[in-house]
């Protein structure tokens, strides 16, 4: 994350990539209106890209990077479609260490991780597979916790680690807003199944072509998620379609205050998952020591796993039991 | 503040005089040392049945074999149905004119249809539903094809076991509202030691599972007289919707029901067992058996039958 300043006094954060490849630094056009600078009055540089020999607006700027002030002369570009709306070039990054393909390392103010809050709401991918495999365990042993001391009970046992997993990459809201219209769409998709007497595993596979070509359409459509990666996308479809299914089961058995109440506990455990994962002391300790963090989350889950007690929900559950026992209403 | 006091504090503290300090907080926790938890049950469970005795319980006709083997009441099989050809073709003359259709692994009454007479003297003219509504021919075709491909028991394929319409017990249905009323019994080994009288409601559509809202009501063991009842989060004293007065009515055969379930557990080879018993008017018969019973049971026992909780221990 980096702090862009104009000389005019406003400023963004922003996620930066740090390219190595490029000899300059650039920003997106829409960005620079946004920092009330005008590039159509600026001087122009031409600049060999990728996309070929452009002639583009240079503007200066301030560049806050992991606490340090870097004064920049960035030219301006529509980086719309790009996964990044601010690109830092070499000429820019004298003095750093790149490590190549993270994500997320640093703020504007300081050389620390940026915090959950700021991450999670980004649609950007921001774990790597290799972080995300060694804080696997860590949303097993919270699962753990819910379901066997705490006594939540989610759609499907491991679904929410899955969907958690998948808000991280593809930002929470974006995630949200579609986990929760592909719940009510696989509700109405429901209803029509029912009345055709589809059988289950019909009904399943529909189901996840269905929420495939929804996500398929809105991957294909959206411009500034296009770098959505596409292995962090698929995931929640097959997941999504089973947590969908075990929504229906539940509603059949137990009606639909009860289905509501569950999927509503499902979205907020996934949601704790992803504010966990994006936590920077846990990713700290994923990323330094991945195999020891996984190995202390598989012991401490054996722990959890062992207890026999009454869960917190049942203190409830049982109070009448209790009271009974304790005053003996017996004769 | 413990957790145990919030809980208890919201439904109104039991100990009805101020027992201060230390002797306080041992009063609260007293009564949850005596229940029993999911996880507590979970291994109790898991160390008292084999996985073999519990796929065996899953299975209604193999079950039903294995009761009447060793002379067990149970319902009677009018046939078991697993061709699907034979389903798509079923005009309605094969079939009587009363019967219950149940999913053979089935779970918690689901998937369950029941045909009360004919609705016509036209054997392809369909049945009547105990509710009085039409049951069609095409409707029992296409229930029987979704509950052969594993609907209602959690898989891809199954069995449909039809079995005659069981009457409960003239004192027992005057008690209950629609469906069939049941007796839970739990034992161990063969002691059975907690008891409760299942009741359907309006609301719980003529099911008798406490989580769809039927009465549970608990039973003691010695005189088989209700001392308790409940719906959902409230204890009542008479029925919701019959208005009958639950508290302190006796079940009748209770000593042959007792038996019945008492020889469940050695017949299938559970340690721990659930026996759900109907009482007709010419005596108790089991209508399932549980590898894994809920532990809500508690709630109307607890205080007058032996601890579940001490049991896991």
């Amino acid at each position: 994350m980096v702090r862009v300043s104009a000389p005019g006094g406003e400023s963004v954060e922003e996620l930066a990539l740090f390219d190595t490849g490029a000899s300059s630094s650039s920003i997106d056009e829409d960005l620079a209106e946004d920092l009330g600078l005008d590039p159509d009055d600026a001087p122009t540089v031409k600049v060999r890209s990728s996309l070929g020999v452009e002639e583009r607006p240079v503007v200066g700027v301030v560049i806050q990077v992991a606490g340090n002030t870097i004064p920049a002369r960035v030219n301006v570009a529509d980086r719309d479609e790009l996964s990044t709306l601010v690109l830092v070039g070499r000429e820019d990054m004298a003095g750093y260490q790149v490590s190549v393909g993270r994500s997320f390392l640093t703020r504007p103010d300081e050389a620390i991780a940026p915090s959950t809050a700021e991450v999670i709401f980004l649609e950007t991918p921001a774990l790597l597979p290799k972080t995300l495999l060694a804080t696997l365990p860590l949303c097993a042993l919270l699962v753990v916790l819910l379901r066997l001391w705490v006594g939540v009970s989610t759609l499907g046992t491991f679904g929410p680690v899955l969907l958690g997993i998948g808000y991280v990459q593809s930002g929470l809201m974006v995630g949200l807003v579609l986990t929760v219209s592909l719940f009510l769409l696989g509700l109405l998709i429901q209803v029509l199944l029912r009345r055709s007497f589809v059988p289950r595993v019909a009904r399943l596979g529909i189901l996840i072509a269905v929420v495939a070509t929804v996500l398929a359409q809105l991957q294909s459509s959206a411009s500034s998620a296009g770098d959505v990666a596409s292995w962090g996308a698929a995931i929640p479809v097959v997941v999504t379609a089973t947590v969908i299914e075990a929504l229906w089961a539940t509603w059949d058995e137990h009606g639909a205050r009860v289905a509501a109440r569950e999927a509503i506990v499902t979205l907020c455990v996934s949601v704790l998952i992803a504010a966990l994962l994006l936590t920077p002391s846990i990713r700290h300790l994923a990323e330094t020591v991945p195999v020891h963090f996984a190995v202390a989350c598989l012991l401490w889950t054996w722990v959890a796993a062992s207890y026999k007690g009454l869960r917190l929900s049942e203190l409830l559950r049982f109070a009448p039991a209790a009271r009974r026992a304790a005053t003996g209403v017996a004769s | 503040m413990t957790t145990a006091d919030l809980a208890l504090g919201g439904q109104g503290s039991a100990s009805g005089a101020e027992p201060e300090g230390r002797g306080r907080r041992w009063t609260m926790w007293r009564g949850y040392d005596e229940v029993m938890g999911l996880n507590a049950r979970d291994q109790h469970i898991a160390r008292s049945n084999t996985t073999a005795a519990i796929r065996l319980v899953t299975d209604k006709v193999l079950t039903k074999q294995v009761l009447r083997r060793v002379g067990v009441p149970v319902a009677d099989t009018i046939t078991v149905i697993d061709d699907r050809r034979w389903a798509r073709r079923m005009s309605g003359a094969e079939l009587p004119d009363s019967w219950v259709m149940k999913p053979n692994r089935g779970r918690g009454g689901n998937g369950i249809l029941i045909a009360a007479g004919r609705m016509s003297a036209r054997p392809d003219g369909g049945w009547r539903r105990t509710s009085g509504g039409p049951l069609r021919v095409a409707h029992v075709r296409d229930h029987l094809r979704l509950l052969l491909d594993g609907e209602f028991s959690g898989g891809y394929h199954d069995l449909a076991l039809l079995e005659p319409v069981l009457r409960a017990h003239v004192e027992l249905s005057r008690l209950s509202y629609q469906g069939l009323p049941d007796v839970r019994v739990i034992c161990t080994d063969d002691q059975p030691i907690l008891a409760m009288l299942r009741l359907p409601t309006g609301r719980s559509n003529g099911r008798a599972n406490l989580h769809y809202g039927a009465v549970g009501a608990g039973v003691d063991l010695d005189s088989g007289r209700v001392v308790a009842a409940r719906v959902g989060r409230h204890e009542v004293a008479r029925h919701p919707d019959t208005h009958r007065r639950l508290v302190g009515a006796r079940i009748p055969f209770w000593d042959e029901v007792l038996e019945a379930a008492a020889r469940c557990g050695p017949a299938t080879g559970l340690r721990y067992v659930g026996a759900d018993v109907v009482v007709t008017d010419s005596g108790p018969l089991i209508l399932e058996v549980n590898a894994r019973p809920g532990l809500q049971i508690q709630n109307v026992t607890a205080g007058d039958s032996p601890a579940l909780g001490v049991l896991a221990r």
